[in-house]
């Protein structure tokens, strides 16, 4: 079976679209300034590198600026071969930093992971290309290759919960109130949103007086991300689990105020892919009209 | 010879499945651990019936907005963490009081870090006096949720 056949292939206003989105997403993921008391727990590629040099302001503003360049010039496809190391380097570096403080936060890895997808996929596919692979299929191999990593990205966390929790995951939801309780207190802390706080406690004592209630809810949430591999299988269980898996997130965003909008947003770019929806939508109507014009 | 065979079927295995991205994915990710942009995604892996969270207060014992410091909440209750836990091993021998002795320390190592953060937030320096780190616990006892507020720690 040739490569070709293997990776799907996605049209040209499709690639357009998720470029362009995705850049948008990189340049939001990563953090516009360092706020931050040195690299007191190096974590990731702090670990393997000194980036000391970036904690000075002017320094990350060009790094800043060579990360804006470097997303248009992914976006236009020119020099992807340096456009996309150059994006990788600023992305992990700023984030490695952020995640540097004896704090690790889970919202922007996702883009990371896709970014350091795409550029594996780009070098890989430029090696395949000398021998003899045509060139297209380097392009809907750093799409086949996000969606792989998005897919990773649920697997894993289902994976965790399981070796964590001794396969218990599901018997232990019924305390979730607690961690409901726990998230209003600390999103109150953040800004003093009394409605909001009100409205989660709510939650809460309401997880802790149906715990089973919740634990079948937790339940579903556990299945999509132990079936995330089916989003693989075709566009259809790429776009219905894509939605399933917002719709979970937006239920966590009520619930516990955990909103993981780069999650959401790759789901969106990568799996629902609307374009290409709307596309076929419209070829489909068209089409339909056609036949009926051309029939006798 | 098995471990021979095993590393074949491995190595087919890669060849052939469409998914070996995934697959290459998941293994970094469940043997680099946390080690940015590499994760287990650990968050809510595990649910107990307590828990607890912590929040600054000023010298009165009002609350205060922890973002006016720079961090959020949850960031600051990681960090305030990384200290707990290094104090429990450097209490390791202290019997029945080596937790509320770590919790302790580590409220005073967080307002340390809170003055170097404070440094260069001049709003945020007038609030270092007397600034008292706050320990909330959490648990479910009979359907109910009941919370329990102590202070660790008060800046000098």
């Amino acid at each position: 079976m040739t490569a070709q056949r293997r990776i799907p292939t996605f049209a040209f206003y499709e690639r357009l679209v998720m470029r362009l989105l995705f850049a948008w997403l990189v340049w939001r993921a990563t953090p516009s300034a360092l706020i931050v008391n040195g690299i007191p727990s190096p974590n990731g590629i702090t670990r393997l590198f000194d980036l000391h040099f970036l904690l000075d302001p002017r320094v990350f503003s060009f790094a800043r600026i060579a990360l804006g360049a470097a997303l248009i010039l992914y976006v236009l496809r020119l020099v992807v071969w340096l456009a996309l190391p150059v994006a990788l380097f600023v992305n992990l570096a700023a984030s490695g930093i952020t995640n540097s403080q004896g704090a690790i936060q889970h919202a922007e890895q996702i883009v990371s992971l896709i970014l350091l997808a795409q550029t594996v996929a780009h070098f890989y596919g430029l090696w395949r290309r000398r021998h003899g692979e045509e060139g297209v299929v380097l392009e809907s191999r750093a799409v086949w290759w996000s969606q792989q990593t998005i897919v990773a990205v649920y697997l894993l966390a289902g994976i965790t919960k399981l070796i964590v929790s001794k396969g218990l995951w599901i018997f232990q939801a019924r305390w979730i109130g607690v961690s409901i309780a726990k998230a209003a207190y600390q999103r109150y802390y953040n800004g003093f949103d009394w409605e909001d706080l009100e409205q989660q406690l709510a939650v809460a004592r309401f997880a802790a007086a149906h715990g089973w209630i919740v634990a079948l809810i937790a339940g579903i949430g556990l299945f999509l991300e132990l079936g995330s591999p089916l989003m693989l299988v075709n566009r259809v269980w790429a776009a219905t689990l894509g939605c399933g898996l917002i719709c979970f997130h937006l239920g966590l965003d009520y619930t516990m105020g955990l909103t993981f909008i780069y999650n959401q947003w790759a789901l969106a770019i990568f799996m629902v892919n609307a374009p290409y929806w709307i596309v076929t939508g419209v070829r489909k109507v068209a089409g339909a009209r056609r036949a009926e014009i051309t029939s006798p | 010879m098995i471990f021979k065979s095993l590393l074949s079927s491995i190595r087919v295995c890669l060849r052939e499945t469409p998914c070996r991205w995934l697959l290459i994915m998941t293994l970094l990710g469940l043997g680099l651990r946390e080690n940015y942009p590499f994760s287990q995604f650990p968050m809510f892996s595990s649910f107990s019936n307590r828990t607890y969270f912590i929040h600054l207060a000023d010298a009165d014992g009002t609350a205060l907005r922890t973002r006016q410091f720079g961090l959020s909440n949850s960031t600051m209750k990681k960090i305030f963490d990384r200290y707990r836990r290094a104090e429990l091993k450097h209490f390791a021998n202290a019997g029945s009081e080596r937790v509320p002795l770590a919790e302790a320390a580590a409220g005073q190592s967080l307002l340390q870090y809170l003055d170097g953060l404070a440094a260069a937030k001049p709003a945020a320096r007038k609030s270092l006096l007397g600034l008292q780190v706050q320990h909330v616990k959490v648990r479910q006892e009979s359907n109910h949720l009941i919370f329990e507020t102590k202070t660790l720690a008060r800046h000098q």
